[in-house]
């Protein structure tokens, strides 16, 4: 034996010796890393919760509702429908640009901006989320019968055929010739239009579920039809849904103006976001009086941006991958 | 052995034309008999129509005509819910393909236990998380993977999940729809294995369905050749490949891939191109089902003929006189 093959020997037997030893443990001692004990939507939830921007955005959005409901009540707020005329000339004060006493100015006929600005975000955030969260009940209503049943699928495509050839505007003015304009028929006249989209939308998505085989397993175990409809297709549609109604919001928004442009809309003693910025466009021309439009403007810009933001952000929560 | 599942001259048919069922018939006439405890398994070419009759078992399709009885009940017909749920804990399915027969937005505690949670609402809940726990030991995985989703686990450990889902229903019958052939050659063996020992184990009776010829001769005990949508051979698995009777038998057979590059291979003698081809459309007349062919033609009758002691071929013979 040479000098090499001696050394070459003790050094692999002391190297086996001190590095492969039984461990003498147990397999239920190795403790795998569990923390996530909870529900798929506990889950979902708590991932969102960690997205710090989505949760500035969701208290943002929480702060304006909160501002817009309880800001009539503060004290020294001026009425949005009241028309100011100054002590001195006894004129009304228009176009006022902003000032102490009239924080975002006075349009045209001497109101008060800051406070139809913020009646205004009251109505139409109203009727945005009325509108949105109705569209996305029967949208997805009628979007998981015609994606699941079969047998519904031809009765409902014909339905969206005949629903989406009609333009909205014609039955928007069938509308405004049967009912009173008002905040009631506003919501009934935007809602009528919009779900069929959300619909197409849901049985699109559905479409692609629901012939994966785990469909088949489900039912093979016995799983009841609404339980599988909730258990296997809602963590996939849920996403699309937030989007769509995060979307339809600064929709509603703006189709507010064009039925109010109908005859339809509100009255002009309830100001709406849309009436401001339709005011606001018409002074665009005027450097001088661009304060009326970027008012209006930076709240819907704030909440389009957080709904939109809000619902990417839960649409990547409710994978999950990502589920850490 | 009993007879535990037993098709009576089942065809399958998917909607044709104007919809009409029955115009496209998947599978046509095909009878056989599983017994208890054995491991049947389903062989033919993809198309042939094995994945349709594993679903008209488990009662995914409906069929057009003829019975399926399980233990003497007639299955393919509306059942009350009692029996349904009764034959959600004795027939169970395993699928093809693992990515696709997990719901990746649920948790793996949930897969396996949907079925007892379905079907059995008075088990508590720390009795269902203890069968989870017992099934995902028995199968081979860690109880303490229950919280993860499916998409942290590899192939052959969601064919695991599939496998578990299926087992916590006790069942005594389990259709295995190709159940290796979407995984890792190296993980094959392991999911085979673990088929095997839980048959010993639980006696359990498989309906295998598979175009691994080499595995089918490794796990069955019977096997029906399909093709084209009726069954052209039953015999007992040695039988079969030691003494293939059908010409289609023995062509599939040549199709196993041997070392030999120079062997002849009978798979080029395949008739039925012939005839569509001239016609540029296929109908079933023109599939060339009999050994004897040419002679009878018009006054010929396709029958299940007994060659050798269980080894039935599909032969054309004469019709009898009525």
């Amino acid at each position: 034996m040479t000098w090499r093959e001696q050394n070459t020997k003790e050094w692999a037997n002391i190297n086996e010796l001190s590095s492969f030893q039984f461990a003498n443990r147990k397999i239920e001692d190795n403790k795998i890393r569990d923390a996530k004990a909870d529900t798929y939507w506990m889950a979902t939830i708590k991932t969102f919760a960690k997205n710090r921007f989505a949760m500035f955005l969701v208290c943002v959005l929480l702060l304006l509702i909160l501002f817009t409901i309880i800001q009539p009540y503060l004290p020294s707020q001026k009425d949005p429908n009241l028309i100011y005329n100054s002590r001195k000339t006894g004129q009304q004060i228009r176009n006022q640009t902003p000032t102490k006493d009239f924080w975002f100015g006075t349009n045209s006929i001497g109101q008060d901006l800051w406070s139809r600005t913020w009646s205004g975000a009251r109505t139409s955030l109203f009727l945005g989320i009325a509108v949105s969260v109705i569209e996305a009940i029967i949208g997805t209503t009628v979007g998981l019968l015609w994606g699941y049943v079969r047998k519904l699928d031809a009765f409902f495509t014909e339905i969206y055929n005949l629903l989406d050839n009609i333009p909205s505007t014609i039955v928007l003015i069938l509308i405004s010739y049967i009912l009173r304009p008002g905040v009631t028929t506003l919501l009934l006249a935007l809602c009528a239009t919009g779900w069929i989209q959300m619909a197409r939308f849901i049985r699109n998505q559905m479409l692609l579920i629901r012939d994966k085989e785990f469909n088949i397993a489900s039912k093979m175990l016995g799983t009841s039809t609404l339980r599988i409809l909730r258990k296997n297709f809602m963590p996939y549609l849920i996403s699309i849904i937030l989007m769509r109604v995060s979307l339809s919001i600064p929709s509603v928004i703006g189709s507010e103006v064009f039925i109010t442009y109908l005859g339809l809309g509100l009255p002009l003693n309830i100001p709406s976001l849309g009436n401001l910025i339709q005011a606001g466009r018409a002074k665009l021309m005027m450097p001088g009086l661009r304060y009326q439009l970027l008012f209006p403007t930076l709240i819907v810009s704030i909440i389009t941006i957080s709904f939109y933001l809000i619902g990417n952000a839960f649409a990547d929560a409710a994978d999950p991958k990502n589920h850490r | 052995m009993e007879e535990l599942l037993n098709l009576n001259s089942i065809s399958i048919g998917y909607e044709g034309k104007g919809k009409i069922r029955g115009l496209n018939l998947a599978v046509k006439n095909a009878s056989f008999s599983i017994k208890k405890g054995e491991i049947f398994g389903l062989m033919g070419e993809s198309g042939s129509g094995k994945t349709t009759i594993g679903r008209a078992i488990m009662r995914m399709i409906d069929t057009v005509e003829g019975d399926i009885t399980y233990k003497g009940m007639k299955i393919n017909q509306r059942l009350s819910t009692e029996n349904k749920r009764q034959l959600c804990h004795e027939m169970q399915m395993i699928f093809q393909d693992p990515m696709a027969a997990l719901n990746e937005r649920s948790k793996v505690s949930d897969i396996i236990g949907e079925g007892i949670l379905a079907t059995n609402q008075s088990i508590s809940k720390i009795e269902r998380e203890n069968r989870i726990d017992k099934t995902m030991l028995e199968v081979g995985l860690r109880p303490e993977y229950k919280s993860r989703y499916p998409t942290e686990f590899s192939g052959g450990q969601r064919q695991r999940i599939g496998i578990a889902r299926a087992l916590i229903m006790n069942p005594q019958f389990i259709v295995a729809d190709e159940p290796i052939s979407a995984l890792d050659v190296s993980v094959r063996a392991q999911i085979l294995n673990l088929m095997k020992k839980l048959q010993k184990s639980r006696g359990l009776t498989y309906l295998f369905i598979s175009h691994d010829m080499p595995v089918m001769r490794y796990f069955t005990d019977r096997i029906a050749v399909l093709y084209h949508g009726r069954i052209v051979e039953i015999a007992p698995t040695n039988e079969l490949f030691s003494n293939p009777f059908h010409p289609y038998t023995k062509m599939l057979l040549s199709s196993i891939p041997r070392p030999i590059p120079i062997e002849n291979k009978q798979m080029e003698e395949r008739g039925e191109i012939k005839t569509w081809q001239k016609s540029g459309k296929l109908n079933s007349q023109d599939i060339d089902y009999g050994v004897i062919s040419s002679e009878l033609k018009g006054r010929e009758t396709l029958r299940m003929i007994e060659r050798a002691p269980g080894h039935f071929v599909l032969e054309r013979i004469e019709k009898p006189f009525v």
